[in-house]
């Protein structure tokens, strides 16, 4: 119970046992809370080292550097003989791929049906909707089984491939022609770096003169001729192309050369996608409609079309409402992607699950496989953050 | 108020009451005479008398037995349409509830994934586990497991399309392969390609009913797994005369039941119920005729030992002297369950030429005498 | 009063007919009118192709003939009709409260409907887990082992029941030392404790190993149960010390307590057919729950024992005290960074190591367990966001009228916490329903892993897209449901939606 500090006998110290100190009995009630928590880690920990000892486990990472002695489909070229380790980072690196691709496209796809959720087309309107609708409302796992059994595997097979120029589509996936570097492509893409990068330069300060002195300079267009001229030029003046294009064909039982995409790649990735960009609808729709209906009058009268209406004034100061639930549907959609292993895609966690089906290690691999997904979820949290920092209203 | 703490102290006075009698209740001494045998039996044992099994006694205060199974095995272990088990490694678990319990129903069935299979074997989250698993020296020694006599003896193999033209693992470089994680199968796929100096391209899911679907739609050039499981597999095919399974063998995989170290008598009645069901085909007794046998004085002595007719077997392992009656009458000897399960009505692997038929007949099952 | 106003005077009618809504909905310009060619288009083509499979190809056998399996899976068929009793139970108190709390909001209605559905965790339990309950015999047999044969219950392993009813008991004499006020309500009070406390004496004598394997006199133990029950039960008494009523409800508790103490303290068999418990409803354990019934066991679990503890967690996390305050961000936010399916996984494969080797949880209860933490840390967060809603002046009014901590806590700032968060807690729901799913990656039978196993069938082979339609469709109608029923609590509380 608080003491009541209005009674004049209470103020005098020393008027008061120890014990009904309030700081005292604070102290002592988190005493109490480590000590119970000591004791049952404790008690977990013994657990712990009895099974271990049981089975003949420990608790050390050495495991790690034994040969996996299984093979991984995509990713980084792994061999039977590899260690486990490497096996992790193949598992990693899939999972990066996975989430790096599907933030991108669910962000594309989410802005396109937030703005379609409030088009006048009453078509569009209700057909984004209803996606909506059915992807918030049904699980990732299902949509997941049933794009990749349901509608991936069920295309043709290689040899009935869809075939449209050097594109083919089967259910051993999409291929597609694949550049090949030459001797001069080290040369060509620096050449093309500089030009981005200077093109970039060119275009802020251009576009500062414009704003200072009122004249018009054509930043746009200048940038854009130096970005995409250069590389132009370059590709003409080098000796040899910089890149070849190498064509997928059929020998045997399987697609050779080319690139391509995976059905499991595909299938994780097309359900990531469809789900998240989904919820980053609804988002995005919310983040509008948050927008004052005076800012949209206001840019109309201005004379802006439509779309610049859009470009220049909405999506600005939408985007400041949307960044924080934006930055958990990234999170989400980082963890989602361990849902990979429903459709056999090798990334973090089946391989992870697969070390531990090998070695028997529960501990140390599931411990490795969770700091992993903490650490992406943190940078994830920390690049989102930056960025609603940076989209901040300036205080004056 | 007031009543109500009346009735409360009136109900805590009768039932102390009822409990201070409670001495007098015959009952209580009776039990904990009961106990106080058992103790004594542990402690001074003559040699020949076989004690009862710790697990036994706990598997009888369950009322069931627990056994770990697969849930998507047809053949083996799978769920049917009624939501009941059914499968050549289920009946062995029925098997052992009926020489315990003389009842085919106490069983509980717990359907694991090949990874949690040892964990739960591990934590006595099961009695016994019967989920077609590959006796190896590494789950032998290191996990703290015993394997029983086998139960069927089995081999990696390939199931590819008629197609496809591919007769033999040479034939498969370049091949997309579906296969199961979590299993030696993984590793021994490995292993025989690269023997074989060939790429190959795993495709690896957690669960058996997808590796399957996916080689099904004709994501994989072949499926590999424990030959008796591609056979049953190949029958949930969309169209199985389209598939054939290679005749190579990438591994011996001989399956059978597994239970924790420690409890030796335990170990004993799973592995003597396993050899008396392959006893029982090797002498022609039948859930058909065994009763009739029982009740006559057969001539083969093994047979009379076997039905409990001679010797006190059953007693030394703890069971009914005629436990292996019930257990013919009620899931019959090998063949009835191979065929069952395993023969032309189910997924039909053939029995006769292979490692499964008895050694009479040239196979690998020779079960150590009944005496 | 302005809307009433300007409804009285329509705007003019702007569309003209059928034509007219046609074009200013869909072919409004050019970009507008390719849209809605493209939309048709594409829409035919889909739906053709989709009418044509589902009615000519399509083998919806499969999912007719397996609704039994896929709703209660292997859940004994002689059993099934407790999952029917359940649901009509549950569909009732549903219309009756529908019915019942806005026409008449009696407030002892709303009561009798309030201890209804708190009842309904523990009976819906009881039905569909089964009990095993003692006899009159048994209630007699196995009370004179604490009295006379203490060594009995330690050798079958029964101690933890002592520390079960002693800690009822020491909550209940707790509570009653600081509520009641009369001499004679508490010395009955102290009756009641003192005879559970007398029970347990020849117990108490016995010593056996306890935690990190030192041996020591039961005593012990029980001596520690029972004044840190005593403890709690007098600090939650204090809270409700003048609130009217408190009184009749721990007398309630009294007498609802017996039958408890009594069920806790016997249900355990001995081997002796004649005194056994009886089981009154057939023990069906969480292991063999499957299909639908899994599904739904598992994601009303976890929604009803998170909630608890994501109130707890939020108002940890804004503690100010540091050890609780560090713990519960810790905890929140290690669980929200990483995916359920790990956590699944963790609580699958590496709960076991880190428990005793004869203590064996249930696999389905593992997977409780693991999604109740999982949605604890997600619900804690959107709860801290409620607390912040709520405004100062409204904490220390309350402290000035002189409700302690524990009062301003839960009758003050919680029900506007909460009020604020209710759209956000429902979407947790529906996601956590929606998650239960993911129970199929780690072997459990939920009802997408029973729909994969039963298309093994010969019958119903290859029906893929048909049974992973039917399991969409199960979920997409309930969390629809869901959504709609929070939709509809948004308006009626008048909560703007945040998202």
């Amino acid at each position: 119970m608080r003491p009541n500090a209005t009674d004049p006998t209470l103020l005098q110290p020393g008027r008061w046992s120890f014990w009904r100190d309030s700081r005292f009995l604070q102290a002592l009630a988190q005493a109490i809370f480590v000590v119970l928590v000591l004791i049952a880690g404790r008690w977990l920990v013994g657990n712990l080292f009895t099974s271990l000892e049981e089975r003949g486990l420990d608790l050390n990472f050495q495991f790690l550097q034994r040969t996996a002695g299984f093979g991984i489909g995509e990713g980084l070229p792994f061999e039977r003989t590899d260690s486990f380790w490497r096996a992790f980072v193949v598992g990693f690196v899939n999972s990066i791929r996975v989430i790096v691709f599907g933030l991108a496209l669910a962000t594309v796809l989410g802005i396109l049906a937030g703005i379609s959720l409030l088009s006048g087309n009453w078509l569009l309107r209700n057909l984004v909707s209803a996606y909506v609708e059915v992807m918030r409302n049904t699980p990732l796992l299902v949509q997941l089984f049933f794009i990749y059994f349901g509608i991936i595997l069920k295309l043709p097979s290689l040899q009935e491939r869809l075939i449209v120029g050097q594109f083919s589509l089967s259910n051993r996936g999409f291929y597609f022609p694949r550049a090949v570097p030459q001797d001069g492509a080290t040369l060509w893409l620096v050449l093309a770096g500089a030009a981005l990068v200077g093109g970039i330069i060119l275009y802020r300060i251009l576009l500062k003169k414009r704003i200072l002195t009122g004249s018009e300079t054509w930043p746009g267009l200048k940038a854009g001729l130096l970005i995409f001229g250069i590389p132009l030029i370059s590709w003409f003046l080098i000796p040899g192309n910089p890149f070849t294009l190498e064509y997928p064909d059929l020998v045997g039982l399987r697609m050779e050369g080319g690139a391509r995409l995976t059905p499991e790649f595909a299938g994780i990735l097309i359900g990531l996608v469809l789900y998240t960009g989904a919820f980053i609808a609804d988002i995005v729709r919310a983040g509008i409609l948050a927008v004052p209906k005076g800012q949209l009058e206001a840019a109309k009268a201005s004379g802006l079309t439509q779309a610049q209406v859009l470009r220049l004034v909405i999506l600005p100061q939408a985007m400041r409402v949307i960044i924080p639930p934006l930055t958990n549907q990234y999170l989400n959609l980082a963890k989602n992607s361990s849902l990979a292993v429903g459709v056999g895609f090798p990334d973090l966690y089946n391989i992870s699950s697969t070390i531990f089906n090998q070695s028997g290690q529960a501990v140390q691999v599931i411990s490795l496989m969770m700091v992993t997904y903490l650490l992406m979820s943190l940078l994830i949290s920390a690049v989102m953050n930056v960025l609603n920092e940076r989209l901040k209203i300036p205080e004056r | 108020m007031h009543k109500m703490f009346k009735i409360t102290s009136l109900l805590i006075g009768f039932s102390l009451a009822l409990a201070a009698c409670a001495p007098v209740e015959p009952e209580i001494v009776t039990v904990v005479e009961t106990k106080e045998v058992t103790v004594t039996q542990e402690v001074q044992v003559p040699v020949e008398f076989q004690m009862e099994s710790a697990r036994l006694a706990a598997i009888k205060s369950n009322g069931k037995i627990r056994c770990g199974v697969n849930s998507g095995v047809p053949g083996f272990g799978f769920l049917d349409a009624s939501g009941e088990f059914t499968g050549f490694d289920t009946d062995f678990c029925r098997a052992l509830a009926v020489a315990i319990f003389n009842d085919v129903s106490a069983v509980e069935f717990r359907p694991l994934t090949a990874a949690e299979r040892f964990t739960a074997l591990q934590t006595n989250e099961i009695d016994v586990l019967i989920r077609n698993t590959t006796w190896t020296f590494s789950r032998d020694v290191e996990l703290g497991t015993d394997f029983g006599p086998t139960t069927f003896y089995d081999g990696q193999g390939m199931m590819v399309r008629t197609d496809s033209g591919f007769t033999s693992l040479s034939d498969m470089g370049g091949a997309t392969v579906c296969v199961l994680s979590g299993t030696t199968t993984e590793l021994n796929l490995a292993d025989a390609f690269s023997a074989r100096g060939l790429e190959y391209e795993p495709l690896v899911f957690d669960n058996s009913d997808e590796t399957a679907a996916a080689y099904d739609e004709g994501r994989c050039d072949g499926l590999t797994s424990d030959k008796s499981q591609l056979a049953g597999l190949r029958t949930t095919m969309t169209n199985p005369d389209e598939h054939v399974i290679l005749p190579e063998t990438m591994s011996k995989e001989p399956l059978g039941p597994v239970w924790a170290h420690g409890d030796q008598q335990w170990g004993d009645i799973v592995s003597w119920v396993v050899n008396g069901i392959i006893i029982a085909e090797e002498k022609g007794i039948t859930s058909a005729n065994v009763a009739e046998i029982a009740a006559g004085t057969p001539e083969d002595p093994e047979v009379a030992r076997l039905l409990g007719l001679e010797g006190s077997f059953g007693e030394l392992l703890g069971l009914a002297p005629d436990f292996m009656v019930n257990v013919i009458s009620a899931v019959g000897n090998y063949g009835e369950i191979y065929d069952r399960h395993l023969g032309p009505e189910g997924t039909d692997i053939p029995r006769e030429g292979s490692f499964n038929a008895l050694w009479k007949d040239g196979g690998l099952l020779y079960p150590p005498p009944w005496r | 009063m302005g809307r009433v106003e300007t409804s009285s005077i329509k705007p003019p009618v702007t569309s003209q007919g059928v034509l007219g809504w046609l074009r200013a909905n869909l072919f409004s310009n050019w970009f507008n009118s390719l849209l809605t060619i493209i939309f048709m288009v594409l829409i035919y083509v889909v739906a053709r192709s989709v009418l044509i499979w589902s009615v000519q190809e399509a083998n919806w056998l499969a999912v007719v003939d397996n609704l039994g399996v896929l709703t209660w899976g292997r859940y004994p068929s002689t059993e099934v009709w407790r999952l029917g009793l359940s649901l009509s139970l549950i569909v009732v108190m549903g219309t009756l409260t529908w019915i019942l709390w806005y026409r008449h909001s009696n407030p002892r209605i709303r009561r009798v409907l309030m201890i209804g559905w708190l009842l309904m965790p523990f009976v819906l339990t009881i039905l569909i887990r089964g009990i095993i309950l003692p006899t009159f015999r048994t209630i007699v047999n196995n009370i004179g082992y604490y009295i006379v044969r203490p060594d009995v219950l330690i050798s079958l392993d029964q101690t933890w029941r002592a520390n079960g009813a002693l800690t009822l008991a020491g909550l209940l004499t707790g509570a009653s030392w600081v509520i009641f006020k009369k001499l004679r309500s508490r010395s009955l009070a102290i009756v009641g404790g003192l005879v559970i406390i007398a029970l347990m004496i020849p117990l108490s004598t016995q010593s056996r190993p306890w935690i990190f394997g030192i041996t020591m006199p039961m005593a012990i133990p029980f001596l520690v149960t029972f004044s840190l029950s005593l403890l709690v039960g007098r600090a939650v008494g204090l809270s409700f010390v003048n609130v009217t009523g408190s009184a009749r409800v721990l007398a309630a508790w009294w007498l609802l307590s017996i039958p408890i103490i009594l069920i806790v303290l016997t249900t355990f068999e001995v081997g002796n057919e004649a005194v056994d418990p009886v089981e009154a409803l057939l023990i069906v354990p969480p292991n063999i729950w499957s299909g639908i019934l899994l599904t739904l066991a598992l994601s009303v679990v976890s929604i009803v024992a998170s909630f608890p503890i994501g109130v707890l967690l939020a108002l940890g996390r804004r503690s100010s005290l540091p050890v609780v305050k560090g713990f519960s961000i810790l905890f929140i936010e290690l669980v929200r960074g990483v995916p359920l399916i790990t956590i699944l996984f963790m609580a699958q494969v590496m709960l076991p190591l880190f428990l005793p080797l004869e203590v064996n949880i249930d696999r389905v209860l593992r997977a409780m367990a693991g999604m109740t933490l999982f949605t604890a840390a997600y619900l804690a967060e959107i709860v801290r966001g409620g607390l912040q809603v709520v405004r100062n002046e409204q904490i220390e009014a309350a402290r000035a009228l002189g409700l302690n901590e524990f009062l301003v806590t839960s009758l003050v700032v919680l029900p506007q916490a909460l009020r604020a968060v209710i759209p956000p807690i429902m979407g947790q729901f529906v996601s956590i329903f929606k998650d239960t799913s993911l129970v199929a990656i780690v072997g459990l039978l939920d009802v997408l892993a029973v729909s994969e196993s039963v298309i093994k069938a010969r019958d119903y082979l290859g029906a893929v897209r048909e049974m992973y339609l039917f399991v969409g469709l199960f979920y997409f109608v309930l969390s629809y449901a869901m959504s709609q029923v929070s939709r509809r609590l948004e308006v009626q509380l008048g909560v703007v939606e945040k998202d």
